[in-house]
């Protein structure tokens, strides 16, 4: 039986939409009956804050998020090489060093802080005026909060490259211990990962764990027109003094024992104590 | 000009199958789908801890908490509870109800939090601020701060022929113990967490040429890649992250090919291999709509073999190569039968406690692990198990122990060590050993 004789144009677009329709049904039919995890995307992908977004962008964007982060001051200690010497503004006058490293400052979420850099070795009298921007928080147990800030660790190189012109991008996060670099480390140590011009910065971050913090440094003196000065210091945001509190010294015998249990004398150099309830520990 | 001609009926056969109107719906792939398995126990709904070694199904590796539709009652070692597992951890809630949970990376969001935090569910991360906006810390805990050390993860620990135990992932530790009627147990100890975040950076210097009209990043004259590492790091084009290869490799039909009378197996993988079927077996056609497909003849004779083996009572068989396996009769007399009479058996606990509760990186931290036995008969062959995570280095010749031991390390895939202990002797009812070892926080 033939088809009824029918225009050809009309017939192949006919034909032509409703294998478009068909492809999409079935493939919305398989996404929705697909229990394979959606993959990774690799290419083709516009991150939506990407990290070359200007200061106070992301951390905006983190306030609005997930998460008890709003009005929160998050400890951050600024450590340089050698004798640098950092400082806050306070409404827009920069504080005298304390001249004892590192400067601790507890800093709001989500705002954008200037500082500036003394002292570099090799260069002194030499200044810099970098930003520092605070996206996430640390969730540190009840009083270990000035024990643990973020370290913001710059290295000579660092500053050696904002002095000859060059824009310093530093993003520190927090990194992912199952996937940890088994390295020994100490505070005062920084480890970098240096990433090409075209990559992004913020997403070689988050691959490697939590983003927590961003330095840029690059400008090299404040404007002079008055005008400016606001913008310059992005608003005075306010901030805390801190110190890093030091770790509880403990006396020697810690061995945390139960009451009721006899410590074997290898234990305690040869003398046998019995614990009962009445006993300190 | 020749007109195009259309056969209808060809047409229309192929609109249905191209649309897949007018066809059975049960289209689907059949789909690994992440179902938890199940572990079976020797009696009883619930298991009491160190339970004989009865035959368990392997869990796959890479499988995440049970969803919350699922049905399937998960099983596991009961945990310690005993006062005298106060762990020095900072919070408890940390380690509640999280025996076998996955930490979810910050980077993941999951839209129903469960597991206090610490349910590992796939979210698709894109972007910085666009995570879930359900997703938030409700305990103001973050698992990635933490550093853990004990208790046993997912796979479980258990013990193999050849006096090996199998399971023992980073951050397990796990003692095992042969009571007098010749039981192996394996028992986990409760999990001991230091607030020990660790913190590093990416770099990217940008700058401009002067004098062209291009302007672009210059040359680096630095390596690429992680400065200052004595490690040789992979290429800094990350498109992906390999996830660290951890899984238990699953035991397929050929580990059983030795055995050919009914035992008691270690390994039984019948009811595994039945759960990946139901999802095939549950979609025949011949269930729908009563036609049998050439293509789904396989599945039911396999389907139909199975059946074979299950309608056996109280026997364990393993069909090989799709042959029926063998019955085994057996007649008891009573005047033959023997009766042996054990004591109640031995059963030990095993603590594990840290001198410190935070660390910073390059701190010392002592960790203590007690074993006592407080069953009602001794044990004999205690192997003390402890897997450290990459950021513990054991600091050499500080292990000491109240009992003679023999001390044993060997490198483990995360980059630190697996420390064995073996005790000498047998541990009478009442009686403990304390183990003692530095570590260094990276």
């Amino acid at each position: 039986m033939r088809f009824p004789i029918l225009p050809k144009i009309v017939l192949n677009v006919a034909t032509l939409a409703m294998i478009m329709v068909a492809s999409d049904v079935s493939a919305q039919q398989y996404a929705r009956n697909s229990n394979l995890p959606r993959p990774y995307p690799s290419g083709n992908v516009h991150r939506l804050i990407p990290g070359d977004a200007p200061p106070g962008m992301i951390g905006t964007a983190r306030l609005q998020g997930r998460g008890p982060v709003g009005g929160h001051y998050q400890a951050v200690a600024f450590r340089g090489p050698g004798s640098t010497e950092f400082s806050l503004p306070i409404s827009g006058v920069f504080q005298p060093p304390t001249g004892r490293p590192p400067l601790c400052a507890g800093l709001l979420i989500g705002s954008v802080y200037r500082f500036k850099i003394t002292s570099i070795p090799g260069y002194e009298g030499e200044e810099l005026f970098p930003t520092i921007e605070v996206i996430d928080r640390t969730y540190p147990p009840e009083s270990l909060a000035a024990r643990f800030p973020i370290p913001i660790n710059l290295e000579l190189e660092d500053l050696q490259d904002a002095l000859e012109g060059r824009l310093v991008t530093r993003v520190i996060y927090l990194e992912d211990p199952s996937t940890a670099v088994p390295l020994a480390e100490t505070p005062e140590s920084s480890r970098t990962i240096d990433i090409p011009g075209n990559e992004d910065v913020l997403g070689v971050a988050d691959q490697l764990g939590k983003p927590i913090a961003i330095v840029r440094i690059g400008s090299l003196a404040p404007p002079t027109y008055e005008p400016l000065l606001p913008e310059f210091f992005l608003g005075y945001p306010h901030w805390l003094p801190a110190a890093i509190q030091p770790a509880v010294e403990t006396s020697g015998d810690q061995s945390p024992i139960t009451p009721g249990d006899i410590v074997p004398d290898d234990m305690n150099g040869g003398v046998t104590h019995s614990f009962s309830d009445r006993d300190p520990i | 000009m020749r007109r195009l001609s259309i056969h209808l009926p060809t047409f229309a056969c192929a609109f249905l199958a191209i649309t897949g109107c007018g066809t059975s719906r049960m289209f689907v792939m059949p789909t690994r789908a992440v179902v938890e398995q199940p572990t079976p126990t020797s009696e009883g709904p619930t298991p009491t801890a160190g339970a004989v070694v009865s035959p368990v199904v392997n869990t796959r590796a890479g499988t995440v908490a049970a969803p919350a539709t699922s049905s399937i009652v998960r099983v596991q070692y009961e945990s310690v509870s005993d006062d005298a597992c106060q762990a020095t951890a900072p919070d408890a809630s940390v380690n509640e109800s999280c025996v076998s949970c996955q930490p979810a990376s910050p980077m993941q969001g999951c839209p129903t939090p469960g597991c206090r935090g610490c349910q590992g569910c796939v979210v698709q991360p894109f972007g910085y601020a666009n995570a879930s906006p359900y997703y938030f810390n409700p305990n103001l805990l973050d698992p990635n701060e933490f550093i853990c050390d004990g208790g046993d993860n997912a796979p479980a620990a258990r013990a193999k022929a050849g006096d090996q135990i199998i399971g023992v992932d980073l951050e397990d530790t796990v003692v095992r113990y042969t009571t007098e009627a010749g039981d192996i147990h394996v028992q986990p100890s409760n999990k001991v967490c230091l607030y020990a975040p660790r913190f590093a950076a990416v770099r990217k210097v940008v700058g401009a040429e002067g004098g062209e009209l291009a302007v672009g990043a210059i040359a680096m004259d630095r390596p690429q890649g992680p400065v200052r590492a004595d490690l040789v790091q992979p290429g800094l084009a990350l498109s992906g992250r390999e996830p660290l290869g951890r899984g238990t490799a699953v035991r397929g039909p050929d580990a059983v090919r030795a055995r050919d009378r009914s035992v008691p197996v270690e390994l039984v993988i019948v009811p595994e291999v039945a759960e990946d079927v139901l999802a095939i077996l549950g979609n025949l056609t011949y269930l729908n709509g009563g036609l049998i497909r050439d293509a789904e003849k396989p599945w039911i004779s396999k389907a139909a073999i199975a059946a074979i083996t299950w309608s056996i009572d109280e026997q364990v068989a393993v069909t090989v190569n799709d042959l029926a396996p063998a019955t085994l009769t057996r007649d008891l007399d009573a005047e033959e039968m023997y009766v042996y009479d054990f004591p109640d058996a031995g059963r030990l606990r095993i603590c594990k406690m840290a001198d410190k509760s935070d660390a910073l990186p390059g701190d010392t931290v002592t960790f203590m692990i007690r074993v006592d036995n407080v069953g009602d008969s001794s044990v004999d062959n205690v192997v003390i198990t402890d897997n450290l995570v990459t950021r513990l280095e054991y600091v050499a010749d500080t292990q000491k122990s109240s009992v003679k031991t023999d001390f044993e390390t060997e490198a483990n895939d995360g980059q630190s060590l697996r420390l064995t202990w073996k005790l000498a002797g047998p541990l009478k009812v009442g009686e403990g050993a304390t183990i003692e070892f530095k570590c260094l926080v990276r």
